[in-house]
C-alpha cells in the first residue's frame, strides 16, 4: 500500500521549490538588485551624457530652411530626413534633446525639494499648519493633473519658464504627502525621541534625524517621476505652450509634424521614438532604484 | 461605513468651493481683456468706447468678489455664461461634448481591463520566462509612450498603412476606434504590471500551497484566489483612470480630432474662451472628486481590510477616548516602575553600604 503512494501526486514538489526560492532570495536577490541598479545607473548616465554633448555637434544648422529638400525622407545627405520646412531632423533632434530631458530633471529636482520640505515640516509640526497643507494638496488632487497644468501654462502665457512653473505648481503635492507620512511615522520612533532628549533643537532633529531616514521612498518617487515629467513637458510643447516655436524641443518637433505626418510619417517618428527611448530607459532605471532601495531595507 | 461616506460627502463642499475659486481666478488673472476679445471674435477691431460699453455690459467693471459670486450664483442655476467663441451657453457646449467623452472613457477603460488581466496572469504564471519578458517589455513601452505620439502612430498604422480606419474621428462612426486604440495601448502597461505583481504576490502565499497540496486544479487556484486578490488594486487604478478620462484625454482627442470634452478644453484655451474654460474646470473638478469618492467606497467593499480602516477613521472620537485611556494606563505603569526602580536602587545602595 505504501509503495503506491507517490509524493508528486500531492503536487507539493512545486510548492517546496518556491518555498526554497523565497528562502534563497535573501542574499542573491539583494546582489541582483544592486547589480541591476549599477548597470542601469551607468546606462542612464551615459545616455544623459550623450544627450547633453550631442547638441554641440549637429551636422547642419537646425534652423536652416531648405526649400529644395522639403519633407524628404532619410538619405545619405540627411540621415533622418527633413521636416516641412526642409530643416534637417537629425540636427534638430541633437540640439533639442538637452532642453527636453534636462528641463524635466530640473523640474523633478525642484518638485522633490519643495514638496519634501513642505511635507516633512508640516508632518513634524502638525496641528493647524499640517491641516492647511493637506487641504491644499487635496485641492490640487481634485483636478486631472494634465488639464490643470495646461490651464496654468495657458494663463501664464506659455514659454519655457512659465511651462516649468506650471508643472511645478501641480507637481510638488505627491512629494509633500509622502514626506508628511514619513515624518508622521518617524517622529514617534525611539531614535528620534533619543535625539530630542539629547537636547537638540527642533530644526536639528527634523533635518539631521528625521530627513535622512525619510528619504528612501522620496528618492524612489523622484526617479519614477522623471519619465512622467518628460512626457508632460513634451505635451505642453506639443500644444504650443512649452518652448517657443523655432527651437527644436522634441515635443514641439512633434507639434511641427502634426500637419505633415500623414504624408511623411518620419517627421513624427523621429522625435517620437527619441522621447520613447529616453522615457523607457529612465523608467527602467527608476524601477531598478526602487528594487535596490527596497531590497536594502529588508 | 455610512458615517464615513457622509463625512466624505461633507468634505466635498470645501473642496468644491476651492475648485470654483481656482476656476474663477485662474481665468480672471489671465492676461488680456475679455471684452476686447469678445468683440474681436466677431471679426472687427473695436474702438475704445465700444470696449468700454462691452465691459459695462459684461459686468467686468464690478468688484472682483461680486463678479465671483454672480458667476457662482449663475452656476447653481445652470447658467455658466456665454462662450466668447461660439456665442452659445457654456453649459450647452459642455453637455453636447460630454456624452462623447463618456462613451470613449467607458469603452477604453473596459477594453483595457479585459486585455490586461489575462496578460498579467500569463506573465505571472510564466514568471521569468521569455513570454513574461516580452509582456514586461511591452508594458514598459506602453507606459512610456507619449499620448500624442501614440495617436499619430495609430493613425499611421491603422489609417494610412492598413487603411482600416478613417484618419479623423470626427464625422465617421468607425473613427472612434482611433482614440480607443490609442488609449488602450497607452494605458494597459500599468494595469498589466499591477496584475502581474498582485498575482505573483498571491501565488507565494501559504494558502495557495495548501490548495495545491489538496490537489485543486491550477487554473481554479489562479482564478479563484489570485484574481480575487488582485481585483481591488485594479479597481482602484481603473477608477482613477476613469476619472481622468472623463476630464478628456485632451491631447489624444486633439490629434485624432475626436469631438470630446478634452479637445473642447484645449480649443477654449487657444481661443482664450474664458467662460468655457471656467465651466470646464468646475465641472471636471466636480466629476473627478465624485469619481474618486466612488472608487474609495468601491475599494472598501472589495477589500474588507480597507473598510475596517475607514470605519476606524469614522470613529475617531471613540479612538481618542481609547488613546486617552491607554495613556493613563501607561502613566500608571511608569509610576509603578519608577517606584519599583527607586526601591531597587535603595535596596542596592543599602546592600552595597551593608558590605
Amino acid at each position: 500500500m505504501v509503495s503506491k503512494f507517490n509524493f508528486n501526486d500531492l503536487n507539493v514538489s512545486r510548492g517546496i521549490g518556491s518555498i526554497r526560492k523565497t528562502f534563497n532570495k535573501g542574499s542573491s536577490g539583494k546582489k541582483k538588485a544592486a547589480r541591476n541598479f549599477k548597470i542601469w545607473l551607468i546606462i542612464t548616465l551615459s545616455m544623459l551624457g550623450v544627450i547633453f554633448f550631442m547638441q554641440f555637434f549637429p551636422p547642419y544648422d537646425p534652423y536652416q530652411i531648405d526649400v529644395k529638400n522639403i519633407m524628404s525622407g532619410p538619405s545619405a545627405e540627411h540621415l533622418l530626413g527633413t521636416d516641412y520646412l526642409g530643416r534637417d531632423l537629425l540636427s534638430r533632434l541633437m540640439v533639442g534633446g538637452t532642453r527636453s530631458v534636462f528641463t524635466a530633471i530640473l523640474v523633478v529636482i525642484i518638485n522633490a525639494t519643495v514638496g519634501t520640505l513642505i511635507g516633512i515640516i508640516s508632518g513634524y509640526v502638525g496641528g493647524k499648519a499640517d491641516l492647511i497643507v493637506m487641504r491644499i494638496t487635496d485641492m490640487f488632487q481634485a483636478f486631472p493633473r494634465l488639464v490643470f497644468t495646461i490651464s496654468i501654462a495657458a494663463m501664464l502665457g506659455g514659454g519655457l519658464g512659465w511651462s516649468v512653473l506650471a508643472i511645478c505648481t501641480v507637481g510638488w503635492t505627491p512629494y509633500a504627502r509622502l514626506a508628511r507620512a514619513q515624518a508622521l511615522s518617524l517622529k514617534e520612533r525611539t531614535f528620534v525621541n533619543a535625539a530630542r532628549v539629547t537636547g537638540q533643537s527642533r530644526p536639528a532633529v527634523l533635518f539631521k534625524t528625521i530627513l535622512p531616514n525619510a528619504l528612501t521612498p522620496l528618492i524612489v518617487e523622484a526617479s519614477m517621476d522623471v519619465g512622467r515629467v518628460i512626457l508632460e513637458f513634451a505635451g505642453l510643447s506639443f500644444l504650443g505652450l512649452g518652448t517657443a516655436r523655432p527651437y527644436p524641443e522634441w515635443g514641439s518637433m512633434l507639434n511641427d509634424a502634426q500637419t505633415s505626418f500623414m504624408i511623411v510619417p518620419h517627421t513624427a517618428l523621429v522625435p517620437g521614438i527619441a522621447i520613447l527611448i529616453v522615457v523607457v530607459i529612465v523608467g527602467i532605471f527608476g524601477d531598478s532604484v526602487n528594487e535596490y532601495l527596497s531590497s536594502k531595507e529588508d | 461605513m455610512g458615517k464615513y461616506i457622509i463625512k466624505r460627502l461633507i468634505w466635498l463642499i470645501p473642496i468644491m468651493i476651492a475648485v470654483s475659486l481656482v476656476a474663477f481666478f485662474l481665468m480672471y488673472l489671465s492676461p488680456g481683456d475679455p471684452a476686447e476679445m469678445y468683440l474681436r471674435q466677431e471679426g472687427n477691431s473695436p474702438s475704445l468706447a465700444e470696449i468700454e460699453a462691452m465691459r459695462e455690459q459684461m459686468g467686468l467693471n464690478r468688484p472682483v468678489f461680486i463678479q465671483y459670486f454672480s458667476w457662482l450664483g449663475g452656476v447653481f442655476t445652470g447658467d455658466m455664461g456665454i462662450s466668447y467663441y461660439t456665442h452659445r451657453p457654456v453649459a450647452h457646449e459642455i453637455l453636447s461634448y460630454f456624452p462623447n467623452t463618456l462613451l470613449l472613457a467607458c469603452i477604453s477603460v473596459g477594453l483595457t481591463i479585459i486585455i490586461s488581466i489575462p496578460l498579467g496572469i500569463i506573465a505571472a504564471v510564466w514568471k521569468n520566462k521569455w513570454l513574461d519578458g516580452l509582456i514586461r517589455v511591452l508594458s514598459f513601452v506602453s507606459g512610456s509612450l507619449p499620448g500624442f505620439f501614440a495617436a499619430m502612430l495609430v493613425i499611421i498604422l491603422f489609417s494610412l498603412t492598413w487603411k482600416m480606419l478613417p484618419t479623423s474621428a470626427s464625422g465617421n462612426p468607425t473613427g472612434i476606434w482611433l482614440p480607443i486604440i490609442t488609449l488602450v495601448v497607452t494605458m494597459s502597461g500599468p494595469y498589466v504590471r499591477q496584475v502581474r505583481a498582485a498575482v505573483i504576490n498571491e501565488l507565494n502565499k501559504e494558502y495557495i500551497q495548501m490548495e495545491r497540496a489538496r490537489g485543486i486544479k491550477e487554473y481554479m487556484i489562479l482564478f479563484a484566489g489570485a484574481l480575487k486578490s488582485s481585483l481591488p488594486s485594479i479597481l482602484t487604478i481603473a477608477g482613477l483612470n476613469f476619472g481622468q478620462q472623463l476630464g478628456g484625454t485632451a491631447i489624444i482627442e486633439l490629434v485624432t480630432s475626436y469631438p470630446g470634452i478634452g479637445r473642447l478644453a484645449v480649443q477654449s484655451i487657444t481661443n482664450r474662451d474664458y467662460p468655457l474654460m471656467q465651466g470646464y474646470i468646475l465641472v471636471m473638478g466636480g466629476i473627478y472628486v465624485l469619481v474618486n469618492l466612488l472608487v474609495d467606497i468601491l475599494h472598501a467593499y472589495a477589500d474588507p481590510r480597507v473598510k475596517e480602516r475607514y470605519i476606524a477613521e469614522g470613529d475617531k472620537g471613540k479612538r481618542k477616548i481609547h488613546a486617552r485611556q491607554l495613556e493613563l494606563k501607561k502613566k500608571e505603569e511608569r509610576k509603578e516602575k519608577e517606584a519599583k526602580g527607586a526601591c531597587k536602587n535603595a535596596c542596592n545602595s543599602a546592600g552595597i553600604n551593608g558590605e
